[in-house]
This record gives C-alpha cells, sequence and structure tokens, in this order.
C-alpha cells in the first residue's frame, strides 16, 4: 500500500503546487476560520487522488498488480487522514509559534478546537469517500458540495462559538479532555463505518 | 504445470457473451489470444485476472485458483501489460520506479533500469510527453523487472511500429527461455503471433474456435486453390472454410483428409484465422 500511497504523493505535489501552498498558508493564518479552510481542503486531496487516477485509468492496471481492493480504499483515507493532521499540527505550530512572538496565552480551548477540527476534517473524509468509490469524482461532486457546506458552517459555528464553549466547559466542571475523546470517538466510528463501506463498494468494482 | 487453466468460462454483458472458454497455457510456452476487435481476447484476460466477476468457469494461474485469497499474492509472479500503459501522466520512469519497488515484492530497481537504458526512455520526462511506442515499452519494462513467472500480455504491441515490435517480441522470446517462464500475448496482429508463440486460441464471436500447437496448425491444414467445379471433388469434411468466386476457388483443408492429386500450398496462421473468421464455424 506504501506504493499507492507514494504514487498520490508524487502526483499530487507535482500537479498540485499551488493548492498545497494554500493549504499551509490557510493553516498558519491565525484564527479557527481559515485553520478550517486549509482541513476541508485537506480533507480533499484524495478527492483529487481519485480524480487523477480515474483520468489516467490507474485502476485498471492496479488491480492487475499486487494490490486488494482494501489497499485500494485505505490507501486513499490514509493519505487523507495524514493530510488532516498535518494540516492540524501545522496550525498547532503556527499559533502556538504566534502566541510566544506576542508573549500571549493560548486561547482558551485552543486544544480542544484543534482536535474537534481534526474530527470535522476526518468525518468530512468520511463522508465523501463513499460517494467518490461509488459514483466517480464527476458526480461524486454532487455529495462534494453537500457535505462541503455543511462542513464550512459548522466550522464556522464551532470556532465563533469556542470561547463560549470553553467557559461553558469550564463553569460547568466539563473536561475538555472528556468532550474531545467523544467527539474522537464519534469520528472513529463514522470513519470505521465509511471504510467498511467503500472496501464493500470498491470490491464490487470491474475494471 | 499448466502455468494458465481455465474451463468453461462464461460471462455475458447482454449484448455480447463469452463462453464456453476452456484452454491451458503449458509452462514454458507462449500462447497467443488471436482474435478480431471486440471477440473476447480483453474480456478472457480480466477473467484471467479476476477483475472483472464471472457467470460460470474456473481458471487457475501458476497453481492456484483466481477467486482465492491467494491469488492476491501471485500477482506478485505475473507481468501485465494492457493495451495502454494506464501510469499517472505526471510520473517519470524514476518516479514509476519508487512506486513499483513499494508494489513488488521482487523489485528489482537494477533490471528496470536496464531496460530504460535499453529502451532509450527519458528518466525525468512526464509519462504524458512519451509517445506511444515509449509508453508501452515503460509498460514491459515494469512488467519484467519484477522477476515474473508469467506474462500477460493484452495488445502489447499494437499500434507500435515494425521496429519497436520486433524488438519486444524478441524480448518475449529471451523471456520463455527459461522453462519456468510462461507468455499469454493478446494480439489481433496475427503475424506477430505466428512469429514467437508455441500454442494459438482462436476466440471469435465470444467462442473458442481453435486452441492447437502451432506447428501442428500450420502442418496440419493447407490451402487448395481451384475452379468452383474442382472444388466440389473435395471431401466437405475436409474442408475447413472457402472462398468462392464465379471463376475461381479457395479453400482451406485438412492436408491428410483430401487426395494427393490435389497441389496443395503451404498456408499461414492468418490465412487460417481468416478461413475460420469467415465460415464462422467451429474445428
Amino acid at each position: 500500500m506504501t506504493g499507492l500511497l507514494v504514487k498520490d504523493c508524487l502526483t499530487l505535489v507535482k500537479q498540485m503546487k499551488i493548492f498545497l501552498v494554500i493549504i499551509i498558508v490557510f493553516s498558519i493564518v491565525p484564527g479557527y476560520n481559515m485553520s478550517a479552510f486549509a482541513i476541508v481542503y485537506s480533507a480533499l486531496l484524495p478527492m483529487t487522488a481519485l480524480a487523477y487516477d480515474e483520468r489516467s485509468k490507474w485502476d485498471m492496471l492496479a488491480s492487475m498488480m499486487p494490490y486488494r481492493p482494501r489497499d485500494m480504499v485505505l490507501s486513499k483515507y490514509l493519505l487523507g487522514i495524514c493530510a488532516v493532521l498535518a494540516a492540524v499540527i501545522l496550525s498547532c505550530v503556527a499559533q502556538t509559534v504566534i502566541n510566544a512572538v506576542r508573549h500571549t496565552a493560548a486561547e482558551p480551548g485552543f486544544i480542544a478546537g484543534s482536535a474537534v477540527m481534526f474530527c470535522a476534517g476526518l468525518i468530512t473524509l468520511s463522508l465523501l469517500l463513499p460517494f467518490m468509490f461509488r459514483f466517480g469524482v464527476e458526480k461524486g461532486r454532487i455529495a462534494l458540495f453537500v457535505i462541503v457546506g455543511l462542513a464550512a458552517v459548522a466550522a464556522v459555528f464551532l470556532s465563533g462559538k469556542s470561547e463560549d464553549a470553553a467557559s461553558f466547559y469550564a463553569s460547568e466542571s466539563i473536561s475538555l479532555s472528556a468532550v474531545a475523546g467523544v467527539i474522537g470517538a464519534a469520528a472513529a466510528v463514522i470513519l470505521i463505518v465509511s471504510v467498511l463501506i467503500s472496501v464493500r463498494i470498491y470490491s464490487r468494482k470491474e475494471f | 504445470m499448466n502455468a494458465i487453466e481455465i474451463s468453461g468460462l462464461r460471462k455475458s454483458y447482454g449484448d455480447f457473451v463469452l463462453d464456453d472458454i476452456s484452454f491451458c497455457v503449458p509452462e514454458g510456452s507462449i500462447l497467443g489470444l488471436v482474435g478480431e476487435n471486440g471477440a473476447g481476447k480483453s474480456t478472457t484476460i480480466k477473467l484471467i485476472m479476476n477483475t472483472i466477476s464471472r457467470d460460470a468457469g474456473t481458471v487457475k494461474v501458476l497453481g492456484v485458483d483466481n477467486t482465492s485469497s491467494a491469488f492476491s499474492g501471485v500477482k506478485d509472479d505475473i507481468g501485465v501489460v494492457l493495451d495502454e500503459a494506464y501510469f499517472p501522466e505526471v510520473l517519470s520512469a524514476k518516479n514509476v520506479n519508487s512506486v513499483m519497488k513499494r508494489t513488488y515484492r521482487r523489485w528489482d530497481e537494477k533490471t528496470f533500469a536496464g531496460y530504460i537504458s535499453r529502451f532509450r526512455l527519458p528518466e525525468a520526462k512526464p509519462f504524458k510527453d512519451y509517445s506511444r511506442g515509449m509508453k508501452m515499452k515503460l509498460a514491459i519494462a515494469v512488467a519484467l523487472s519484477h522477476d515474473p513467472k508469467l506474462l500477460v500480455l493484452d495488445e502489447a504491441t499494437s499500434g507500435l511500429d515494425p521496429m519497436i515490435r520486433d524488438e519486444i517480441l524478441d524480448l518475449f522470446n529471451d523471456f520463455t527461455r527459461d522453462p519456468g517462464h510462461s507468455i499469454l500475448l493478446s494480439s489481433h496482429i496475427v503475424s506477430d503471433l505466428e512469429k514467437i508463440c508455441d500454442y494459438i486460441a482462436f476466440i471469435h464471436n465470444g467462442r473458442l474456435a481453435l486452441c492447437e500447437e502451432k506447428d501442428r496448425l500450420l502442418e496440419e491444414y493447407a490451402v487448395v486453390k481451384m475452379s468452383p467445379a474442382e472444388l466440389e471433388d473435395i471431401p466437405e469434411s475436409a474442408i475447413i472454410g472457402k472462398k468462392v468466386s464465379k471463376y475461381s476457388a479457395e479453400a482451406l483443408v485438412r492436408r491428410g483428409e483430401i487426395s494427393s492429386v490435389f497441389h496443395t500450398e503451404h498456408c499461414t496462421l492468418e490465412d487460417i484465422i481468416l478461413f475460420l473468421a469467415r465460415e464462422d464455424r467451429d474445428i
């Protein structure tokens, strides 16, 4: 499967340089809104990789190679998870550096907000990929528009509410790590179900 | 042992049915799969590689049922070249090496580099800027660089100029010098198949019209040319196919079943295929 990941990374780096720069810039711009965009963009990278696969009919060739359907599917999920994780880490590092330079404290709920954004990226990825595997990137874009729209609205809503949420958690003595854990568990469940559905869809494909 | 064993294979697409396909590729041999466009050659290859579902039949590749979970591992021993190369268009030969060394367990970078150099392929040029000949050479280099025991080649030489085709056919010939190596080569270029194949399987309208040792075919069949009236003296059972016009007749016959008074001519594989296709009947 590492061969598939290397293939996707090489293709994306060669084709998507500007797109990748945008993700990096949005990740390091202060504020959750920009980070949310960077994370949503990162979650879209597997779809871009799938589009390039479709254009070159790579799947037809890969089906003749020692790859199983689950390798083909998992490689796209792994690509997405790594991209989202990279965007979140970049965002966290950038915020920490900015805070250190300005000699300011981190925003309340900074870690929890980042964890929620990471989970939002995973959920976006998990909702999109089964559609892409089932209908192809061209037709799957309808699902993309709906889910990205909802994700963007949710991200903006959550970022607006983060301070309130932090004070709510403090006043109600609710553990931030527990909340992040619940959201993380939900994202993990959605991710696992999504992977299972995608593997099932891909296994039935004929090339 | 047979490298490939196919029995009673059937696949229906509604308007096209590939039916009752049974043949073997003995280890150490080259079997040529011939047929007109749309006859079912690529469908047969997809069924062999289990990339499409079948309606009936069994396929064993290198001794393993291709529907079993073990077949994924067997693919490490199979080099496949399709009618197009299908590599991501921005990747270079160097990038393809990086991907393939993480794909095949026995990928040999030195062997691959050797083929890239032998085929004079630019290492850094993106795949999309390759000519068709270069693309197919890259696909063949990949197929040969992971120590395969079996090559499955679907129209791998079509669209290439005769010089490149000849070079590639030599490579395939060299490959089968190892008695453990076998090739299934699908093509509609009959002259290529006649040049290198040990066995010929002819698929016509989704049916296996013929599967025979090539040398035996060329010995057993002959062409006779005569007047339409003289043709009636040849027993019907000896005639495989015929072309009759007002003034002349030409027939493909079984050499052993006609009288020695008839003057027979040596036939080519192309003659046999064309007569069989024309008559649309099995032998």
